[in-house]
């Protein structure tokens, strides 16, 4: 584990979860693909489905504070209870998923570093169970939206540059408005290619080592400060559909401490449904 | 963690090039199949997962199965963005008229609602409408603080 004090709040090693599952904790495994799960997951294990379970099916926005409890509540979780998120496409969806349970004010939360990704690689152990765990009773705290940008955290951000920071994280080609999602199967409902105006393009894989895992905070701070994201600053991140975003929230408020920080969960996929909003194509300037 | 079956073994990773997209390729066993797992190294995303009986099995199936999914994902070419030469000077909004200075200084919600409305229209010294990218970076540049 990297000598910092921030790893050891919210992200662990692969070496350290039979530590953290003895301590009780629940792992999670969040994809988009039901696939994964059932090709090996982490003992104990239970699966989140991003798409179904933690995004409000009606709205596409987060879940209501009675559908987070429900969710924990069916899935055998405690407001104290530790829980370990990881999954697929390198933890884009964990990060969501984390990001969401520290919204409703669950504090005994890490993130797997590296993902099922890292854990398989390692060769540690992955069974085909799906464990059944008994109903709880969950009641969650009232959301806290210091975390979660709005459209108008945008335009504020975008009229004061000197305190704010609006970080485009997905890659150089969507952000130019050359391709429009990530990957075949997993579009990301935006009609219109671009970026928000004046954003600035620090695509989430700059966070993250060739296996996946975070790099060294000593890495990641000069890399945002190269972009002008000082820690003076509050931050707003934001992609296509809010998974990457949340990537790029996790190391901004985790693993770098800046104290402001915000995620646009809705992202272009809003942003382009807002009737006249300004989007730009093209590297930034 | 005692009494956990390992199902997974073999684990192989590489990196190759197909139709030009650089794809990352996990192979591994998964009890009696084999599972390979296809993603673009950049954005990063999962393209697709499949099983077979065998590992090369599994393998010629997840190129196959990636090289047309990302058939479907067209990277066109933006082109460079081009600044228009015009210098914002005044915003136009049903019937009143705002310098830069003075729509800056307008509420905030007055200023999202009248971007997002449609209605405003921006305009340079001659009179000659910007396109809206291009007055938001100079409206943008001009709430940067001057340089000491």
């Amino acid at each position: 584990m990297p000598n910092h004090p921030f790893y050891s709040n919210s992200l662990v090693e692969c070496t350290e979860v039979e530590e953290l599952l003895n301590a009780g904790a629940r792992p999670v495994q969040i994809d988009i693909d039901p696939e994964a799960y059932d090709q090996g997951h982490l003992p104990g294990a239970i699966p989140w489905h991003w798409e179904t379970q933690l995004r409000n099916p009606e709205t596409q926005q987060i879940l209501t504070k009675v559908q987070f409890e429900e969710l924990m509540a069916a899935s055998g979780i405690e407001p104290d209870t530790k829980v370990l998120l990881y999954g697929d496409n390198n933890n884009w969806f964990a990060c969501w998923g984390f990001w969401l349970m520290k919204l409703y004010g669950h504090e005994n939360v890490w993130l797997l570093d590296g993902g099922l990704r890292k854990w398989l690689s390692s060769g540690c152990p992955v069974t085909d169970e799906k464990p059944v765990y008994q109903q709880t009773s969950y009641t969650a705290k009232e959301c806290d939206l210091s975390n979660k940008a709005t459209t108008e955290n945008i335009f504020g951000a975008f009229f004061d540059p000197a305190g704010q920071a609006l970080i485009d994280v997905r890659s150089s080609a969507e952000f130019e408005g050359r391709l429009r999602s990530p990957g075949a199967g997993m579009e990301a409902k935006c009609s219109i290619a671009g970026h928000i105006p004046n954003a600035i393009n620090i695509p989430w894989n700059l966070n993250c080592k060739a296996d996946g895992t975070f790099k060294d905070p000593d890495e990641l701070s000069p890399l945002y400060e190269s972009f002008g994201v000082t820690r003076d600053k509050s931050v707003i991140t934001y992609c296509a559909i809010g998974e990457r975003s949340s990537l790029g929230w996790f190391v901004l408020k985790y693993l770098l401490d800046y104290k402001v920080v915000m995620n646009y969960d809705q992202s272009m996929a809003q942003w382009c449904r807002l009737p006249n909003a300004p989007i730009e194509v093209g590297a930034a300037a | 963690m005692p009494g956990v079956t390992t199902l997974i073994d073999q684990y192989e990773e590489h990196i190759r090039e197909v139709a030009g997209w650089k794809l990352q390729i996990a192979a591994y066993r998964l009890g009696d199949k084999y599972v390979c797992v296809v993603s673009n190294v950049d954005p990063g995303a999962t393209i697709c997962r499949v099983c077979a009986p065998t590992r090369e099995e599994a393998l010629r199936r997840g190129l196959e199965d990636a090289g047309s999914r990302l058939a479907q994902m067209e990277i066109s070419d933006a082109g460079p963005h081009k600044q228009e030469p015009k210098v914002l000077t005044t915003l136009k909004f049903k019937g009143s008229a705002y310098t830069v200075g003075e729509f800056i200084a307008l509420p905030l919600q007055s200023r999202m609602e009248f971007i997002l409305s449609g209605e405003l229209v921006y305009l340079d010294g001659n009179g000659a409408v910007l396109q809206a990218p291009d007055a938001m970076k100079q409206l943008h540049h001009a709430c940067q603080p001057l340089a000491a």
